[in-house]
């Protein structure tokens, strides 16, 4: 890739994964939310990893570190939805705005969102989906990345 | 009221996609300290152009940005050692 490219490209991927954790932080009262903006965060790491190429991007997520994020974004969701059963009787019950009234007040204050919106566990659930759908797409793009350079070495 | 949410969230955020940003890898291109300052004004007046997002006005830019930012960067030069 050119010398311009390769400029620009990591300052702006460092705006969009900005851009992406706020739209996350900003998903349950605006449009998008976990998904969307984990997509933001993959796409700055995405544009990274195609100037640069593989082995020399800025930005490139070890086995591990994919591994760890993906799975506590999974288990996160899980976790709070267990939670949900067991303190109020149904999975993914809102046990921080708890409109029902029937989840003990520990609880519901350990789980309520420091915000003036009463939002509850839907930001720590947008955060879990953010987590994994950044860690999943770039993991795509590593792996294809991966797989296009291993094609090359065989024709070669 | 500082609603903290978007404070400690998009920080802790930031520090976990900033740990993986090592410049040490790049070969023909070099980002000096310089380069990192046109990153934060940059990014300041984008944070300002957003505005109060999407309601927390305690700052008159956007909190989720900025501290992602600094989350980002801190953790770029304290965690990501090859830089």
């Amino acid at each position: 890739m050119s010398q311009i490219l390769k400029l620009i490209s990591l300052p702006i991927s460092i705006i969009l994964i900005c851009l992406g954790i706020m739209t996350i932080l900003g998903g349950h009262i605006t449009p998008g939310g976990g998904f969307q903006g984990g997509a933001m965060i993959a796409s700055g790491v995405i544009l990274s990893l195609l100037v640069y190429g593989l082995g020399n991007s800025p930005i490139e997520f070890s086995h591990l570190y994919v591994e760890v994020f993906e799975s506590i974004g999974a288990l996160g969701f899980i976790v709070l939805g267990l939670i949900g059963l067991f303190a109020g009787g149904f999975f993914l019950y809102n046990v921080g705005a708890d409109i029902f009234n029937i989840v003990p007040a520990s609880i519901q204050n350990l789980l309520h969102y420091p915000d003036t919106t009463n939002a509850g566990i839907i930001p720590y659930l947008n955060i879990f989906v953010g987590l994994k759908v950044f860690a999943g797409l770039s993991c795509i793009v590593i792996a294809f990345e991966g797989f296009k350079k291993f094609t090359e070495e065989d024709e070669g | 009221m500082i609603p903290l949410g978007p404070i400690i969230f998009g920080f802790i955020f930031g520090v976990i996609v900033g740990s993986q940003i090592k410049t040490g890898n790049i070969s023909d291109t070099s980002f000096k300290a310089s380069s990192y300052v046109i990153i934060i004004i940059a990014a300041l007046i984008m944070a300002w152009q957003l505005g109060e997002f999407p309601y927390y006005d305690f700052l008159p830019i956007s909190s989720g940005f900025v501290f992602a930012l600094i989350g980002v960067l801190l953790s770029k030069f304290l965690i990501a050692r090859s830089s």
